[in-house]
């Protein structure tokens, strides 16, 4: 593990104060609860409810449709009210089944029960990972089970778990990592048993304090596990940097991590692996920042999935004023509704609404090439340079410049004094050509 | 509640640095500079700088509106091209020198290549080259003075003949200070283009006269008129000069080599314009030939 130093990134206030020292505080909301049946990448679940049927918190609701894919559970208890099109925080219109809550909050029979885990062959694992319907939750949701087989996995020599929450305003990760450190590490334990040859990495911001202590105690006597801290400045907690700072290998964009023996996981999903090995617990609910400068009482809450975002904003004390923008997720990748009536899914991290003065709204200005995107970058890429060819839709030489290779963290439109969208602008250009080399 | 807000592309939050704020921070540590200028020299240097910035400010206007542009949010730019020009001028230069040169910068080598952003010289550095070339016989410097007569301290601090802006060389630096502590600029380009151009001149010293320069003689060579102008203003101009850090650092050897060579060779003065404008030609080159490498470029699978 040599000394790597990563390049690129910003600098500024990153939001965290507003909700990193609120402990995380259960919400059992009693209204309708909404399931898109797309709430990870590959093929959307197929209901196996019908309208009509009641259900129990864990209950199955929707299953796997293929071998990319995960199964969705039911997170409260009560009635199937409908199966239809509902709108999701992308603004994409999505099949989704939707739960009258009855707000006893009943659960299937063994649900939260301790299981004797140890005894465990490797398939039985991955078969309650597959069971619970985890997907990474860090951003876009890739089935965990499938992540967990990969094609030779004694060829893993690092099993990382990425705790370093680069996004600004994000404390949710924190939050489980600090309150439920034992159970982290014990659903990193699991992992490793999975992968003989590997070691275990949590890598944290070296600004969390607490978390490190917590975690340096707990992993004393765990020889295969290590710590390792980062500066936390986004977006270093990218898959690609992180693996690089952990190993020291570089991957472009057309490998994937185990390429260079590495899987990495979100804290939050190795979590929900050890709560759903161990505890008999699928995650049915998940922790989510409310924070902005909007809200009076901004908080992380853990709520069912499913849930609708005003929820959320009611628990958080309402809005004060007119937002100005809404964000599900993270500020850098997240998306933006446009209204507050789409549900929690997996990949909810955060709500986060600000007022229109918090936006910095200016016009576009010419670009004077003051280099500070290509400082950003982490792809180590000449976003301006990009954004010309894009606009030029000159594929050929966008390509040549390694445009591909975006990792779509949008550190460049951040920095852009001149105002200009290049990592949309840049993340359009590559899906086209992504189509026509499908097409192909 | 639909449609309660804009629904722009992501990022949702955006720095709050704009080139407009970026350009403003430059007027600021250009004025601690300019300000002592008219201190020393009196009403006829402000009256320099005023009619070289407005000269700059009028024409940007005019021409942004005659390309149907919009002219909000950099305003500033003229300004700086304005105040480096009219900064760079003896203040006994006639009333319509600023004028003309200032017209010479915006129209010809900005707005001919197409305006902010796009053009390949740095307007006021050029434009103050044809002054000096073209008009010679109007802006010769008034009394040369030798560093002996001066005194290091007044050198330093500027009490001295010279250009109204360029004598001061603690408030140049202060004000290059500025802009590398605001990020506005970073320290890769005036760094290496004085350590270059020192690093030249004493080699040159040896190599010629068979002398290694003193402490003192190598104080007065950094208080020489206009040299930090030159390094922390002109040069670190964004739109000429490159993009990538390593870009900038090659940059700044090749413009300390150039003003050496240039300092050799002009016997008049004003090595410093030309080395920043014949540095100007290369930067594309530079660019080009500096192209980061990406990301995990050429990785193959090891397992």
């Amino acid at each position: 593990m040599g000394k790597v130093r990563f390049r690129g990134g910003m600098c500024r206030k990153d939001g965290k104060d507003i909700t990193k020292e609120k402990p995380i505080m259960v919400l059992r909301p009693k209204n309708d609860t909404v399931y898109p049946l797309s709430q990870h990448i590959g093929l959307p679940a197929r209901p196996i409810v019908e309208v009509g049927d009641s259900v129990l918190v864990g209950q199955r609701i929707a299953e796997a449709s293929g071998v990319v894919s995960a199964h969705i559970l039911s997170s409260v208890s009560g009635r199937v009210k409908a199966i239809e099109e509902r709108k999701t925080a992308s603004g994409e219109w999505c099949e989704s089944i939707v739960i009258a809550n009855d707000g006893a909050y009943r659960t299937i029979d063994g649900f939260g029960e301790e299981r004797e885990y140890a005894g465990f062959s490797k398939a039985e694992i991955r078969a309650c990972i597959k069971d619970a319907g985890i997907v990474g939750l860090g951003g876009v949701g890739f089935p965990t089970h499938v992540k967990l087989t990969p094609k030779n996995e004694d060829s893993i020599q690092y099993v990382i778990v990425n705790g370093a929450e680069c996004e600004p305003y994000l404390t949710a990760d924190y939050r489980m990592m600090l309150e439920d450190s034992e159970k982290l590490v014990g659903g990193l334990k699991i992992l490793l048993r999975l992968f003989e040859n590997a070691k275990g990495v949590i890598v944290l911001d070296k600004r969390n304090k607490a978390c490190i202590r917590d975690l340096s105690a707990l992993i004393k006597n765990e020889p295969r596990i290590v710590l390792k801290k980062i500066k936390g400045t986004y977006p270093q907690g990218a898959e690609r940097m992180l693996i690089h700072k952990v190993t020291g290998r570089k991957l472009n964009s057309s490998m994937i991590p185990t390429d260079v023996g590495c899987v990495v996981n979100n804290a939050g999903t190795v979590l929900a692996v050890y709560k759903a090995v161990a505890e008999s617990e699928p995650p049915v609910s998940r922790v989510v920042t409310v924070s902005g400068n909007l809200f009076t009482r901004p908080h992380n809450f853990l709520v069912p999935l499913g849930t609708p975002m005003e929820e959320l904003v009611a628990a958080a004390g309402g809005l004060g004023k007119k937002p100005g923008k809404i964000v599900v997720g993270g500020p850098m990748t997240g998306r933006s509704p446009d209204s507050l009536n789409v549900p929690v899914t997996k990949q909810t991290s955060a709500l986060l609404v600000f007022s229109k003065d918090e936006m910095r709204m200016t016009k576009e200005s010419p670009c004077i090439r003051c280099g500070r995107c290509v400082a950003a970058c982490p792809e180590r890429l000449v976003p301006m340079h990009l954004f010309k060819m894009a606009e030029r839709s000159d594929k050929k030489k966008f390509a040549d410049r390694g445009g591909m290779e975006c990792c779509d963290c949008g550190a460049c439109t951040y920095v852009c004094p001149a105002g200009k969208n290049l990592a949309e602008t840049i993340r359009q250009t590559r899906r086209s050509i992504l189509d026509e080399r499908r097409k192909r | 509640m639909k449609n309660m807000t804009e629904v722009p592309a992501f990022p949702h939050i955006r720095s709050k640095e704009t080139t407009a704020t970026m350009l403003w921070d430059v007027v600021i540590a250009l004025a601690p500079a300019a300000l002592f200028g008219v201190y020393r020299f009196g009403l006829i240097a402000l009256i320099i700088l005023a009619s070289a910035v407005a000269t700059c400010v009028l024409l940007d206007f005019v021409c942004n509106k005659l390309r149907k542009r919009s002219y909000t949010g950099y305003e500033p730019s003229a300004i700086v091209t304005g105040l480096i020009l009219g900064m760079s001028l003896y203040p006994e230069v006639p009333y319509w020198v600023p004028v003309a040169g200032g017209a010479f910068a915006v129209l010809l080598v900005k707005m001919l290549f197409g305006g902010l952003g796009k053009n390949i010289l740095n307007p006021a550095v050029a434009a103050l080259i044809v002054t000096f070339g073209g008009l010679r016989q109007f802006v010769q410097p008034p009394v040369v003075q030798t560093a002996e007569e001066v005194g290091l301290l007044d050198n330093f601090l500027g009490f001295k003949e010279g250009t109204i802006g360029g004598v001061s060389t603690f408030l140049l630096l202060l004000g290059g200070l500025y802009l590398v502590l605001c990020r506005v600029i970073s320290l890769r380009i005036p760094f290496f283009y004085l350590l270059t151009f020192a690093a030249f001149t004493v080699v040159f010293a040896v190599i010629t006269k068979n002398e290694v320069p003193d402490v003192q003689e190598l104080a007065s060579f950094f208080c020489r008129d206009g040299l930090l102008l030159g390094a922390f203003f002109m040069a670190t101009d964004t739109t000429t000069s490159p993009m990538t850090g390593k870009g900038r650092i090659v940059y700044g050897i090749l413009l300390g080599l150039l003003t050496g060579v240039f300092s050799v060779v002009t016997k008049g003065g004003h090595e410093v314009l030309y080395g920043v404008l014949t540095g100007n030609l290369f930067v594309r080159l530079i660019d080009r030939l500096t192209y980061p490498r990406y990301f995990g470029k050429g990785q193959k699978a090891k397992l």
